[in-house]
């Protein structure tokens, strides 16, 4: 069929007749496909101004790549009576999906020369609404039952399905989303690569977080924005691949982290003016009474030397406390440092260094085979001497004191002990026993800041194990303790 | 007032702890001078102020500074310090009571010849302080003339 030069003017002559009858958009096209008239709604809806499509072909501008048997139905539709009713879809100018109602319907000029015209309407909201009705019944249970806001968006990033968490979590009704982009819950200063991120998770559709290690935000309807962790899935329906979105609110979590960092912080300050300010005071008592002392001279009177060794001890005391606690917080602050070490070696070394300050004692050591074990070797050390110089230290009274230091497995792990004769501890106070400043045993009997165990329990929970003891009075203590450092890093390492 | 020669400037604000190392440096202390906070030490050091007449003294040998100094703290002074041709090599030893990693490192980093931690334990302070002292006002060799303020004013 061969157009006529003033096809364009006859066209728009023919269309303008019939606009009075049609609302929306507008076309009318020459049977090739070329666009010949373009009316304001299509420009509307499309996004084109008539002078950027007039002379172009549908096929290139509104009509997607998988579409293009588009032209058989027009044709079919001449065929047939003059005119048909079809549903499609349609790119508009900014690359966005729509789906359309066409009527097309033959029209002749005078001169006998055919024209399509097509109305279009859209319908993609309509269109997702219906289709949600259809999914819903298929997948209502298990996205009610889910704790988190679900949302289903199909590959031209419009929401297919979303469950009652996410109407609630967004402040949209279900109706409102359906159909929807789902940039529409994006803060808008994501718009921009949000459909490039989709267009790439649909071209590789896997289970996975989304944005990882990146903050991300949803959008409220009333345009506020909270934290949000998403996990994406695909979902295939038919022939079509969906991503699910479980989304979750991290707000609270978040408002945790906020104050747990400022604690921190906080925390870090008091140990900050504790190392420099609280060391000075004590050093001036412990130094000015050791300077008065000397200044009294060796004839000093009793009583006098007697007070006078007491403020020293006090101000010793005092100063060991301070350290340990100081020592205490660093641990806590410290990142593990993990690598296999030998315990044996570790205990051993303790043990060496301990003997030097015991000399005279008579100390049975019995030191067993110790697993090899991913932990801190530094942290390690740390819990053996304070659990072996408790060992010595309660055992002070025995003539000839055991220590035994040996692996045995509980429930498949294994679990290091120390063990001894000493004086033991009433099990009346043995949840008491790992807690800072508390003390089973009087400070005149047996020394010490009642910081050692805590110290040793923070280490062990560090390493994601566990530290327990168990004793008779008069009889004897043992200590166990398992380490688990792989534990450790899933339950601290998200702080 | 401050024109004899000072071997040892101290700039420590407690007075009860400079009163404990001037008793711990015993024989040394004639070579000392206290000052008791950050202003004072770079004046003295300068030559400003209420030093302005030690522009011809020759700087000390070495300067002892507390982290934790008044309007000027210990750190700022050694930045101050090292910033200045006719200080950057003048010996600076931090005597301070806090022990933590960050204090000693940021110390090194500013350029502090020395990072001494205040015992608790008076007779471990005394022994500390005492070797200091003696260390380097004896054993150490001074930056040569040239390199000091004599020169640069």
């Amino acid at each position: 069929m061969i157009q006529p030069i003033d096809s364009v003017e006859r066209v728009t002559e023919l269309a303008t007749s019939m606009s009075e009858a049609f609302l929306g958009a507008l076309l009318g096209l020459a049977p090739d496909g070329t666009i010949l008239y373009w009316n304001a709604g299509a420009e509307e809806l499309f996004g084109y101004a008539g002078s950027e499509v007039i002379g172009k072909s549908v096929l290139d501008t509104i009509v997607p790549p998988e579409h293009v048997d588009e032209k058989r139905r027009w044709l079919a539709a001449a065929l047939g009576g003059g005119s048909a009713l079809y549903e499609s879809v349609r790119r508009r100018k900014d690359g966005l999906q729509i789906c359309v109602d066409v009527a097309v319907k033959v029209a002749r000029d005078r001169d006998g020369n055919e024209y399509l015209l097509l109305n279009e309407r859209d319908i993609t909201r309509v269109k997702y609404q219906r289709d949600a009705q259809v999914l819903q019944t298929r997948f209502r249970e298990v996205l009610e039952a889910a704790p988190d806001a679900i949302v289903l968006v199909d590959s031209s990033g419009r929401i297919t399905l979303v469950n009652s968490e996410a109407e609630r979590l967004f402040g949209y009704t279900r109706g409102e989303l359906l159909g929807q982009l789902v940039e529409e819950l994006v803060p808008t200063r994501f718009h921009g690569n949000h459909p490039s991120h989709r267009a790439n998770y649909f071209r590789e559709p896997q289970t996975r977080p989304m944005g990882i290690g990146l903050e991300l935000s949803g959008r409220r309807k009333d345009g506020t924005e909270f934290p949000v962790e998403i996990s994406l899935s695909p979902l295939s329906i038919e022939n079509s691949t969906l991503a699910m979105a479980a989304i979750r609110d991290v707000s609270p979590r978040k408002k945790i982290e906020e104050a747990l960092k400022t604690a921190n912080r906080e925390l870090e300050a008091f140990t900050y003016s504790v190392s420099h300010d609280l060391r000075a005071p004590i050093r001036q008592i412990d130094g000015f009474a050791r300077i008065l002392s000397e200044q009294l001279g060796p004839e000093i009177d009793e009583k006098v030397a007697h007070y006078l060794r007491r403020i020293q001890d006090g101000a010793g005391h005092m100063g060991r406390l301070v350290d340990d606690l100081l020592n205490l917080a660093k641990i806590g602050r410290q990142d593990l440092k993990p690598r296999l070490v030998g315990l044996t070696t570790v205990a051993r070394d303790a043990m060496t260094d301990i003997e030097a300050d015991t000399t005279g004692r008579e100390i049975r050591w019995q030191l067993d085979p110790l697993p090899t074990i991913e932990c801190d070797p530094g942290l390690m050390k740390v819990v053996f001497t304070n659990l072996l110089s408790n060992a010595v230290k309660y055992t002070r009274s025995r003539t000839a004191a055991v220590v035994h230091i040996g692996c045995a497995v509980r429930h498949g792990e294994p679990t290091i002990f120390v063990r001894d004769n000493g004086v033991g501890f009433d099990m009346k106070y043995a949840d008491k026993l790992f807690g800072v400043f508390q003390r089973l045993h009087r400070a005149e009997e047996f020394e010490g800041t009642g910081v050692g165990l805590a110290t040793v329990q923070r280490i062990v929970h560090k390493h994601g194990g566990q530290i327990w003891a168990d004793a008779i009075r008069d009889q004897g203590a043992s200590f166990y303790f398992t380490l688990n450092p792989r534990a450790a890093e899933r339950t601290h390492g998200a702080v | 007032m401050t024109s004899p020669k000072v071997d040892l400037l101290l700039a420590e604000d407690n007075p009860s702890d400079a009163e404990l190392i001037l008793e711990s440096l015993a024989g040394l202390r004639e070579r000392v001078f206290a000052v008791e906070d950050g202003v004072e030490a770079l004046d003295f050091l300068f030559a400003r102020g209420d030093f302005a007449d030690r522009a011809h003294v020759a700087l000390p040998r070495v300067v002892v500074l507390d982290v934790k100094l008044p309007k000027i703290g210990g750190f700022d002074v050694l930045r101050e310090l090292r910033a200045d041709p006719r200080t950057q090599s003048l010996p600076i030893v931090m005597l301070t009571s806090s022990n933590l990693e960050s204090d000693i490192a940021r110390g090194y980093a500013l350029g502090a010849n020395s990072y001494v931690q205040k015992p608790v334990d008076f007779d471990r302070f005394r022994e500390t302080v005492r070797l200091l002292g003696f260390y380097w006002l004896t054993t150490n060799e001074p930056p040569p003339v040239s390199l000091s303020r004599a020169e640069g004013t």
